[in-house]
């Protein structure tokens, strides 16, 4: 358990600030539900509910405890490692993933000719020093940059307002159902499903504080945000949205007009985009660095910092050839392999952990035997 | 030790931080960038290949461009298979890199237009330089020859054309089109857009006519008038003249102050139609004939022939986009949105049926004032 606390809206900002990072991941949702985008935040939010619900139940079961702890807690120790180390390894994919697109993002558009491997760095670097300096640095940065960012965002979707076209979502819902289960689904175990990382978070939340209401509150926010991010698309591109690489940011190349006197008004957007990108691989590689601390049970992670940084920047580059791989691969493979993670392992910690609650809160007839208090470790949990 | 280390470390940061202070090793100065204003796109002499011509800006010539006779820009064109490869082409003849980030106008040659548009503007829509808010024209003849004129008020032919754009956007006549417009409008199946046509005579352009895009090819064309009232029937009529000739060489000119335009499609017996209800606002602007009787008082008589100019203007319209078979008001996609299950087998064979899609049009007009005179100066 840490001794630094984070409090319920300093938790919050983390978590929206990592979803608004998945801005650069929403074009499957775009390309796969098409007009009807913007309604998949909330059926992605709805198909997310027990998923939800599993995370808050854990963190009710385990307070004070972080995702690797309650894995320990719940599965005892050798089963609660595997996990930790599935989820290290999952995390370690979303973090190159993410400085995938950030880098590709950055090359195409920000600094147009850096070498890949030069922004690589650069962000691993930078998270890696936002690690090395602790988790209040971790937490300060999306509390003081959520704000500002947030409000820019807002007001950068009020200027594009004008040249929004409302006809370009009808019809609505006119799809074959399938299709919005294939969008919900990415949305749910994609978009939303990488939430799981705040949970690494739960352990450090002051004691009063709920971890629920700071997972509603945040998925509330996110879910808002998506609708608002998907509406602009779509009234700004239309039928154009599923050709455009990066469907948020072409939007808003298309705010100007024939006089230019709103033009170029992407450039602080990209900006902003970049550094909720760059904060979702912070929170991602803090992810991999606590896991591993706690698969080999470390006193301190300042010693993996480096080489898990370097090891995420340099194999961002070797994951797919093309980020267009990436977007193939997240169209149809990655939703069901992202359940495993986002879901069924949540889903049987929960089994495990209730299952072992149960245990202890039953009677036995055997008073001599001391029974375990909660959170201890039971004799013979390696077996599970 | 530990000491030693941090002073090591810092050392180290110190020299990274220096080193790095003199600046990229693989700088990209805005001073050593060819900024391209305009683009245009003709087939060239040599057979499958393009002649791009690019107007480049000379930023030290910007304000003493009178005063020495150099000119603020300078012209530059090269051949190739595509437009890319013609681009590349530049840099052979420059001494700076190329820069379309700031690129203003594309033009495309008539003769590209009607042999379709895509393998031109694939290059445009893949840069991550270019931007779908660039307005896209058509030249009749040689687009080079746009970025040739003589920009008498501009310091550049790329600034007056815009100009001249913008300055008849406001005053209704042409409204820009641009390459997401134009993007928007390919991928949507059967619409049609409309591009402004330029015309050069001698060192000046005027805009003459509107482009009809169907797919990637120009179809035909609209005089200046149906572009009108394309634009009072699609609802993106703002505010202009009006200018009702009626018989005997008598004049009504009308300044239009608002314009709201309604669409309704139906769905009735099985059957598709489209009514429009174009509701206008306006004042007496100029009249050329009658007595006192063609004052305001007269505002009845007046408002029907303005009501029944603009009824047959748009109907004249219809009559000319029906027969190129070019749906440019896009009543496809407003079915589609409205009754996407219904119109499946109408929208499948839509350029057929589309000459046949029965369209009403009613007009309403309010003259609100007569100019800064009450009654007419005899």
């Amino acid at each position: 358990m840490s001794s630094v606390k984070i409090t319920k809206w300093q938790m919050i900002s983390v978590g929206v600030c990592y979803m608004i990072g998945a801005i650069l991941h929403l074009s499957e949702v775009s390309a796969t539900a098409g007009r009807d985008a913007w309604l998949m935040p909330v059926a992605g939010l709805i198909m997310f509910v027990p998923t939800a619900a599993i995370y808050c139940l854990l963190v009710k079961l385990h307070p004070q405890k972080c995702l690797y702890e309650i894995n320990e807690q719940a599965l005892g120790k050798t089963l609660g490692k595997v996990f930790t180390f599935l989820y290290m390894l999952f995390f370690f994919h979303i973090c190159t993933l993410n400085t995938m697109q950030a880098e590709a993002f950055v090359s195409a558009y920000l600094l147009p000719g850096t070498p890949v491997i030069v922004c690589g760095l650069m962000m691993t670097a930078f998270c890696a020093f936002a690690i090395y300096r602790g988790l209040r640095a971790i937490i300060v940065i999306p509390f003081a940059f959520g704000i500002v960012s947030g409000a820019y965002l807002l007001f950068n979707f009020l200027q594009s307002v004008p040249q929004m076209r409302p006809e370009f979502l009808r019809p609505m819902l006119a799809q074959e159902p399938r299709v919005y289960l294939h969008a919900a689904h990415i949305e749910a175990t994609v978009i939303y499903g990488e939430i799981i990382g705040l949970l690494t978070f739960a352990g450090m939340l002051e004691k009063k504080t709920k971890f629920s209401v700071c997972f509603i509150i945040t998925m509330i926010i996110s879910c808002l945000y998506l609708i608002l991010v998907h509406l602009r698309e779509r009234t700004l591109l239309g039928d154009l949205t599923p050709y455009v690489s990066f469907p948020s940011f072409g939007a808003v190349r298309m705010i100007g007009n024939v006089t230019g006197t709103l033009s170029r008004v992407e450039s602080i957007y990209s900006l902003v985009m970049i550094a909720f990108s760059i904060f979702r691989v912070l929170i991602t590689l803090w992810a991999v660095i606590t896991a591993l601390k706690q698969v080999f049970n470390l006193q301190s992670y300042t010693s993996l910092i480096i080489p898990a940084a370097a090891l995420a920047a340099v194999y961002s580059m070797r994951i797919y050839a093309s980020p267009n791989d990436s977007y193939i691969y997240g169209l149809n493979t990655t939703p069901f392999v992202w359940t495993v993670f986002t879901f069924i392992m949540p889903l049987i910690t929960l089994v495990f952990a209730a299952a072992r609650r149960l245990l202890t809160k039953m009677p036995t007839p055997n008073t001599s035997r001391k029974l375990p208090e909660q959170g201890a470790e039971p004799s013979g949990a390696e077996g599970f | 030790m530990k000491k030693l280390l941090k002073i090591l470390c810092a050392a180290v940061t110190l020299c990274v931080i220096l080193l790095s202070l003199g600046g990229c090793w693989s700088a990209d100065e805005i001073s050593h960038k060819a900024i391209i204003l305009g683009i245009s796109v003709d087939f060239a002499d040599t057979p499958e290949k393009y002649l791009v011509t690019a107007q480049i800006a000379r930023p030290s010539q910007l304000k003493a461009s009178s005063a020495d006779g150099e000119n603020a820009y300078i012209n530059i064109s090269s051949e190739g298979v595509g437009v890319q490869a013609a681009l590349h082409g530049f840099e052979t003849q420059l001494s700076r890199e190329i820069y379309t980030g700031h690129m203003e106008l594309i033009i495309f040659s008539e003769e590209i237009a009607r042999s379709g548009l895509t393998p031109v503007l694939d290059y445009f829509y893949r840069s991550s330089e270019a931007r779908f808010s660039t307005p896209v024209i058509i030249a009749e003849g040689r687009a080079a020859d746009l970025l040739d004129i003589q920009a008498d008020l501009e310091q550049m032919p790329v600034s007056s054309i815009l100009g001249t754009m913008s300055n008849q956007d406001s005053d209704i006549i042409m409204s820009g089109t641009t390459m997401g417009d134009l993007l928007r409008e390919m991928v949507t199946e059967h619409s049609a857009v409309t591009l402004a046509l330029f015309r050069v005579n001698g060192k000046r352009a005027a805009m003459e006519k509107a482009a009809v895009i169907k797919g990637d090819k120009m179809i035909g064309s609209l005089t200046i008038d149906q572009k009108q009232y394309e634009l009072l029937a699609g609802g993106e009529y703002d505010e202009g003249v009006q200018v009702c000739k009626i018989a005997d060489g008598k004049v009504a000119s009308f300044r239009i102050m608002k314009c709201v335009t309604k669409h309704n499609l139906k769905y009735e017996n099985g059957q598709f139609s489209a009514d429009i209800s174009v509701n206008i606002t306006g004042q007496i602007s100029g009249i050329t004939f009658g007595g006192e009787e063609y004052t305001i008082r007269a505002r009845e008589d007046l408002e029907q022939i303005l009501r029944d100019f603009i009824t047959r203007g748009i109907n004249d319209m219809f009559s000319a986009t029906k027969e190129i078979n070019a749906d440019i008001i896009g009543f496809n996609e407003m079915l589609r949105r409205k009754y996407p299950r219904d119109s499946k087998s109408l929208l499948e064979n839509w350029d057929d049926n589309y000459r046949n899609f029965p369209i009403s049009v009613s007009v309403a007009a309010t003259l609100t004032g007569t100019g800064a005179v009450r009654e007419r100066v005899k």
